[in-house]
């Protein structure tokens, strides 16, 4: 192959894919087994929330262990919480998964 | 970008020099030659072409690795956290905890340790903060990473702990004065802030003493629940043990709540199912568009690829490999940008999505693991893009008539 183009764009896919290789054979980052915070608390949170704003379920639901808006102001009604359905994990109700086990 | 010139393949069946025998892999190798220069001449609609391919592997990529990153964070806080966790049944749901109980709590045999906390809301300014009120003084000594201090119980000078992104959207450091307001009102001084290592769950967490919380929600009779620790094997026993004193006592032990964080975590939903499949949708719809579809020139090149005696067969096998090579790429690309977006932007723009009441531009780590999957299955869906937007195609090309192809 006498193209320089081709042979740039050859060195360039190896360099790319020994980047992507190398990233994973790099060792995974030291971390204690233990949360310190979490420690701390007792242990808060698990759900992919940061704050109980809509409901504590979202955030920890060993807390909480269903959404609460389904249960007020009206009983029965779809949720309208924004987070169902929406983030990057849907847990479920919590007794229903681990005490009804 | 070069004009294509179809007359530069030379036959990949043919030797290069006279000399040459065509060796059992010269054909294919020649087939690859073709397919890099290919690549590389065409470069510019490849880069158009693999834009949707990219963005939508980058969103796929950077979602499950924060999943990922959740799940084993979520996994080391219920490892981190509590033997068995106690709640006062009301109405079929947890209720408060009657701090009568504790007592009984506290005597059965295997319990080492026994921390009632009172986990509420409250506002501060126009954010909803979750408050943690545990014993400090039994506490006292753990090797937390934060700015200032552990807060201890003073009940003169009440002090807080507070996570990352609430203190920086309140502007607040070290020092500074914090009024809470819910039933009752009470000035804290800030002597903590986490850092942005820190767990994700304490990014608006304010941490107090329990008196200070009882105060603040005028509750001096319960609490939310009721974390025990005991002896190593010892949690299941006391447990039942624990369920027995009351009829309304709900007790989940850590095992419980791994299990629950490891089925709940592998149930991925979410608005981004959707948006993969349209995406999948959009990338293969360009990408045959762009590259053979709607592009004039390379139609006309596999017409004179056939004029010179290419079989379909070979001129597939030469498309294959560039969509190979393009799948590849892809994939190593879309894995670099999503590591930076992560890694050094902390998931920029996407972040509350992935995370509710995350603001736009966190400063918080967001937790994220790249495990071999990740392109594993990208390459698996940039391959799926990339063929089924050529392969039809050209066959459908090589098939017709030279002259048809070439107008």
């Amino acid at each position: 192959m006498n193209n320089p183009r081709a042979c740039w764009f050859i060195l360039f896919t190896f360099v790319l894919l020994m980047a992507t290789a190398g990233y994973f054979s790099l060792p995974s980052e030291e971390e204690t087994p233990i949360d310190f915070f979490q420690h701390w608390t007792g242990g808060i949170g698990l759900a992919p929330s940061v704050s109980p704003a809509w409901t504590f379920f979202s955030m920890t639901p060993n807390i909480e262990v269903f959404c609460e808006n389904e249960l007020w102001p009206i009983p029965g009604l779809p949720c309208y919480n924004p987070n169902h359905g929406a983030l990057v994990v849907e847990l479920p109700p919590f007794e229903r998964a681990a005490i009804g086990e | 970008m070069t004009k294509s010139t179809p007359a530069d393949h030379s036959n990949p069946t043919t030797p290069s020099s006279p000399g040459d025998k065509p060796g059992p892999w010269s054909r294919h190798f020649n087939l690859i030659c073709a397919a890099i220069e290919n690549l590389t001449r065409n470069v510019l609609v490849y880069l158009i072409a693999s834009v949707a391919l990219i963005t939508g592997l980058t969103l796929l990529l950077t979602t499950v690795a924060v999943s990922e990153g959740l799940k084993t964070q979520a996994l080391r806080a219920v490892r981190s956290g509590a033997d068995i966790y106690c709640t006062w049944d009301y109405f079929g749901r947890p209720g408060p905890f009657p701090r009568s109980e504790i007592e009984t709590l506290s005597s059965i045999e295997g319990v080492t340790r026994t921390i009632p906390r009172i986990i509420g809301r409250t506002q501060v300014a126009d954010e909803l903060a979750i408050v943690v009120g545990i014993p400090l003084h039994a506490l006292s000594d753990e090797k937390l990473q934060l700015s200032g201090t552990l807060p201890v119980p003073n009940p003169d000078r009440p002090q807080v702990l507070i996570g990352y992104e609430l203190a920086r959207y309140l502007n607040l450091n070290v020092g500074d004065r914090l009024t809470l307001q819910n039933v009752s009102s009470i000035v804290f001084q800030v002597t903590g802030i986490t850092k942005t290592t820190s767990s994700l769950w304490s990014a608006k967490a304010i941490v107090c003493d329990i008196n200070e919380a009882v105060i603040l929600f005028d509750e001096p009779n319960h609490v939310s629940d009721i974390c025990l620790y005991t002896l190593t094997g010892a949690e299941r026993r006391t447990q039942e043990i624990v369920q027995r004193t009351h009829e309304r006592v709900k007790a989940q032990t850590q095992e419980q709540v791994r299990n629950y964080v490891t089925l709940g975590m592998t149930l991925r939903e979410g608005v981004f199912s959707g948006f993969f499949i349209l995406a999948l949708v959009l990338a293969i719809g360009s990408f045959s568009v762009i590259t053979y579809h709607g592009f004039a020139p390379r139609r006309r090149e596999i017409a004179l690829l056939k004029a010179e005696g290419w079989n379909t067969t070979e001129i597939i096998e030469m498309i294959v490999v560039e969509n190979t090579f393009v799948s590849f790429l892809s994939t190593a690309l879309s894995l670099i940008l999503a590591i930076i977006w992560v890694r050094i932007f902390r998931a920029a723009m996407i972040a509350p999505v992935l995370i509710a009441e995350l603001p736009l531009f966190p400063e918080m780590d967001i937790p994220a693991i790249f495990t071999p999957l990740c392109p594993v299955l990208a390459t698996l869906f940039s391959l799926v893009v990339t063929m089924s937007g050529s392969i039809y195609t050209t066959w459908r090309t090589a098939t017709s008539p030279v002259a048809a192809a070439l107008q």
